[in-house]
């Protein structure tokens, strides 16, 4: 498997070097978007009975330059103000565009449809997305296994491949902890006697700001990054957890893409565990805030949080970056750490920057 | 018949000493309590002390230490606490060491997520004292105690809400003495926004819709919301504190969620408040939204605003809540009502003479 590996490594660093000589933003920008103007809404980061901000980014693709009218609409019996904001984008610009949810309303899936509206030149262009609320209420769980604990945060979900995925984070003054519920029809544990055989994992990213991923291998990775896998022989439904730190902020992109052996880069500060329920795999993890002290923790604190679920005998890489909805040209295989026993897809995932918040408790 | 005789002629003072404990307990029922009224002309003083410590005892000891010597001479008539130390135990032992130096009965206040004052902001392990005093000021507070809405949610039980805490303003209101000198309520609530709009609706009811009110709700992270009245704590409560005497008060209120905005509506919102009061400023109090906290890149950058509009020298007690109550800076506020309660503002405050 290894030298596979550092073919598919080596190929990626040839396209690090050619887009950076292209200009291009991310490694992994893919050809000409399809659209001229492009369109994403960010996660609220607090519930919609919170007034939270619904942020639309516009990415102007064409040659020329654009003005048009933004306009956000939401869930029957929304209110969103204002009711258009104007956008002005040179050729190949990028912009963000704020509006408040002034009455929204929580629902239990924590999903809702939103619709942004861009008009001008002449044309009219539609961006439909099912939002979620990414935040993490304060509460200190206990890190066992037992999931009872988890009832009070806000569950994220997405679907890849048919199977679920649902990510439900915490914070309180000490810790960041997240609960990773997998669907999957089998839990592969890691081996530290066969460190490359293909195992299932998490992988997460946590970031103090939202600047993209650096196209260029001696930049500062600027996020933590963190790898858990189950490990050892059930007992009782229960997996021995190991959690090892993949990166920090000042950690360069490229020794993200060098061989490391995780056994040197395990993070015993850190509680895990991995259980097993039915077809569902439970990945419970809190890491103490003294080894995220970029992060600043607190009420409203806004960063970034993203997510990578291995299950190379099932669906593959599940993103969570993809679910939120960013652009193909925010591919970026630096924005990932590459590991032994990783089975990395035909594309390099997309960049680790989506929003997410903290907020106070749920009542 | 010696005993008798002595009974006989020590019965006016006993009769005395009868009414004069029934009058004391008057004004300090185990929800209500008053200080004596103010003195038209008399001193008004507010001062401000804060510190932080990972000892509770300590923190609470030395704030109460500073509090008392900022004050001087001039009597204490209430004292607004604002914590932010971890669960209840650590709460306790705070007030603990406030209450080694300041008369408990006096203590009113909440849980915060931290405070600001013209030394800086703070947050974890932190207590800011707000000390009012003077002959010129009274002080009536009142507390009431199982609103019933923490576990409610508005999607849910959204009529029930309003009913509850409706009722319960209103009987907020009505256990507050009432002087021709009311000038201004300070509301805590454990009520986080949006209900503390129909909290502040219920005193509303009582109190005039353009009656003065201003305040924050309390702390509201899974074991940490209480509020303190006379000293001691009190979850899923309210507390209300009525200023009387011959002041006047300046109000605004503005709301932002990203960096630049909250930065600039902290500037504007004590601009627009020390330029409706009347008179000199003497004190100045900001409730502000503890999200509006998270979303600054450096704290330090909202309190230099607000310093940019009131100077470096007003007594400024400020601290960040779950929800704020003073004039809403929303669409859809209540056009006739003079106060609400929302979220992601700063409600400034300024007291005139």
């Amino acid at each position: 498997m290894r030298p596979s590996r550092i073919g598919f490594q080596a190929r990626w660093w040839r396209a690090v070097c050619l887009a950076a000589a292209l200009g291009a933003t991310a490694p992994g920008a893919e050809p000409a978007a399809i659209e001229p103007v492009m369109m994403r809404i960010g996660s609220f980061t607090v519930t919609p009975a919170h007034t939270p901000l619904a942020v639309v980014t516009v990415h102007n693709t064409s040659k020329a330059a654009f003005e048009g009218k933004l306009r956000v609409r939401g869930p029957e019996g929304w209110t969103i103000v204002p009711d258009a904001i104007e956008v002005n984008l040179a050729a190949g610009a990028t912009a963000r565009a704020a509006f408040t949810v002034q009455r929204g309303t929580i629902v239990e899936a924590n999903s809702y449809p939103l619709e942004a509206t861009l008009i001008g030149g002449g044309k009219t262009f539609v961006h439909k997305q099912d939002l979620v609320c990414a935040s993490a209420p304060y509460f200190r769980p206990k890190i066992d296994g037992n999931v009872d604990d988890w009832k009070d945060a806000i569950p994220v979900t997405f679907v890849t491949g048919g199977r679920k995925t649902s990510i439900s984070t915490y914070w309180n003054r000490k810790q960041f902890a997240f609960l990773v519920a997998v669907e999957e029809e089998k839990l592969v544990p890691w081996r530290a006697d066969a460190p490359d055989e293909p195992c299932d994992a998490i992988q997460v990213a946590i970031s103090p700001d939202d600047k993209p991923t650096a196209a260029s291998p001696d930049q500062p990775a600027g996020r933590y990054e963190f790898l858990l896998v189950a490990a050892g022989n059930p007992g009782d439904g229960r997996w021995q957890a190991k959690c090892f730190a993949l990166a920090d902020p000042a950690t360069t992109l490229a020794a993200t893409q060098a061989r490391r052996d995780l056994a040197s880069l395990a993070a015993d500060q850190v509680e895990a565990a991995v259980a097993r329920k039915g077809n569902v795999t439970y990945y419970e993890c809190a890491i103490p805030l003294k080894l995220l002290s970029a992060l600043r923790a607190g009420e409203g604190r806004e960063f970034c949080f993203s997510i990578l679920v291995h299950d190379p005998d099932g669906t593959g890489i599940r993103d969570w970056g993809q679910a939120a909805g960013l652009w193909p040209s925010e591919r970026n295989r630096l924005a990932w750490s590459l590991w032994p026993g990783a089975r990395w897809g035909q594309e390099p995932p997309l960049d680790n920057k989506t929003p997410w918040g903290m907020c106070s408790s749920k009542y | 018949m010696t005993r008798l005789l002595t009974s006989v002629r020590f019965l006016p003072l006993v009769v005395a000493l009868f009414l004069g404990v029934m009058s004391l307990k008057a004004q300090a029922a185990e929800d209500a309590w008053s200080s004596p009224p103010a003195v038209s002309g008399g001193a008004i003083q507010f001062r401000v002390a804060a510190a932080s410590d990972e000892d509770p005892v300590a923190a609470g000891k030395a704030a109460a230490e500073a509090l008392k010597k900022a004050m001087g001479s001039v009597p204490l008539r209430a004292v607004i606490v604002s914590e932010c130390f971890e669960d209840k135990e650590n709460k306790e032992k705070l007030l603990e060491g406030v209450t080694a130096v300041l008369p408990k009965e006096i203590l009113l206040g909440s849980a915060t997520y931290g405070s600001f004052t013209q030394s800086g902001a703070s947050d974890a392990d932190s207590v800011c004292l707000l000390g009012i005093g003077g002959e010129g000021i009274s002080v009536s507070a009142g507390l009431v105690t199982a609103l019933g809405t923490a576990k409610l949610t508005f999607e849910q039980q959204r009529e029930e809400i309003e009913k509850r805490l409706h009722e319960a303003g209103a009987a907020l209101a009505n256990k507050l003495r009432r002087t021709p000198q009311d000038r201004l309520v300070i509301l805590l609530a454990d009520a986080h926004a949006p209900k503390n709009q129909p909290l502040v609706e219920g005193m509303q009811r009582v109190l005039g819709k353009q009656f003065p009110i201003t305040g924050g709700c309390a702390n509201k992270n899974a074991g940490q919301t209480f509020v303190c009245f006379q000293g001691k704590l009190h979850e899923d409560s309210a507390v209300a504190v009525m200023l009387s005497g011959d002041f006047s008060v300046g109000m605004a209120g503005l709301q932002a969620k990203e960096n630049e905005k909250v930065i600039s509506t902290a500037r504007q919102s004590a601009a627009a408040a020390l330029a409706a009061v009347k008179g000199q400023p003497i004190a100045a109090m900001a409730f502000d939204c503890a999200g509006r906290k998270g979303k600054l890149k450096r704290i330090e950058d909202e309190v230099a605003a607000v310093q940019e509009s009131i100077g470096k020298e007003l007594p400024l007690f400020g601290c960040y809540c779950a929800g704020e109550m003073g004039p809403v800076d929303t669409m859809d506020k209540k056009p006739d009502a003079l106060s609400g309660g929302a979220g992601w503002h700063i409600m400034f405050t300024v007291i005139g003479r």
